[in-house]
């Protein structure tokens, strides 16, 4: 019996971040931290620093939920599949903290398909003072 | 060669040809996948380009086999914040059953590096794909290492080995250390 995607593909995608991605620019250093998953990966700070991950998405609705810290020059962080923009996260704040959690939800993924999940500091908030990206970790759910 | 009408490899399938069906170009039976579903991507069901890209190995559970290789170890500033240490007797393993789609594929391990580490031979179902030295002058955390253009031929369970069987000549024993492994397929 063949399988169906809704069969096959994971509905819950868990991606650790501390290996070598795919792809990035400017966002490829690991540190350790007392805090969960033990350490997070940081942009350069650099306008447009990325960094990509090969996913297969099953056709229905997910959610990205990225788990980040926020700090006084950290951006805003572009979530994006195959280059198109599916919501944002502001990861600026006056205090430093990790652990964060924000979700972009209803992406809607019309085919079944290998995508590239795309994390881009492309923009700041207003106050912050650059552009850099940590991250500890990515989950990919399927809503629908 | 054996029949190809879909259901399970058959037990005596091993390294024989099938032919296209359905489609779906044909191969050769992989070592390990007896009683695995078969074939790959039948007509109307999934492809080989649909099974995962990305393949994350938590090391922290109990592996599916292990020799002297289940020690758990806090590490400051380490990325997961342990680590999984063997023992340091020679030849100590650890082993991971996972899904590889047929293509070519990166192995990345991180691993803390010290004084008295082995060198990890890493294997799949048996073969070894490189080395991996655990060696370092002073310890190290959250070093990472790669085994590039891993050929898979044909998707399935493969079985993945590390095993600390030969020692950089300055370390002074055969411990393993590591934190994470990853597969990231690239073509």
């Amino acid at each position: 019996m063949a399988l169906t995607a809704d069969q096959a593909i994971d509905w819950t995608q868990d991606l650790d971040v501390f290996e070598q991605a795919i792809a990035n620019t400017n966002w490829d250093t690991v540190s350790g931290l007392s805090a969960i998953m033990g350490g997070h990966k940081e942009s350069s700070g650099a306008q447009n620093a990325s960094i990509g991950f090969d996913v297969i998405l099953a056709a229905g609705t997910w959610s990205v939920e990225l788990m980040y810290l926020r700090n006084s020059d950290n951006g805003i962080i572009s979530v994006q599949l195959d280059g198109v923009e599916q919501g944002t996260v502001n990861s600026y704040s006056s205090s430093a903290s990790a652990g964060n959690r924000s979700t972009v939800s209803s992406i809607s993924v019309a085919q079944t398909a290998k995508y590239r999940l795309s994390l881009v500091m492309a923009t700041k908030h207003a106050s912050s003072s650059g552009y850099t990206g940590e991250i500890q970790h990515v989950q990919l759910r399927r809503t629908a | 060669m054996p029949r190809v009408r879909g259901g399970r490899y058959p037990a005596t399938s091993t390294g024989r040809a099938y032919p296209n069906v359905g489609g779906v170009r044909g191969g050769r039976f992989p070592a390990t996948n007896t009683g695995v579903q078969f074939p790959p991507a039948a007509a109307g069901g999934l492809s080989e380009d649909l099974l995962d890209w990305l393949v994350n190995i938590g090391v922290f559970e109990t592996a599916i086999s292990q020799t002297n290789w289940d020690t758990l170890a806090a590490q400051t500033d380490g990325v997961y914040a342990f680590s999984k240490d063997s023992s340091g007797a020679q030849n100590d393993q650890i082993n991971f059953d996972i899904s590889l789609a047929a293509g070519t594929w990166t192995f990345e391990l991180i691993h803390v590096q010290s004084t008295d580490r082995g060198i990890y031979d890493v294997q799949i179902d048996g073969s070894s794909i490189g080395t991996i030295d655990g060696y370092a002058g002073s310890l190290t955390r959250n070093v990472r290492t790669q085994i590039t253009s891993v050929n898979v031929a044909a998707s399935g369970k493969v079985r993945l080995k590390l095993i600390a069987s030969t020692k950089n000549a300055s370390s002074s024993s055969y411990v393993g250390s590591i934190q994470h492994c990853q597969f990231k397929r690239t073509t």
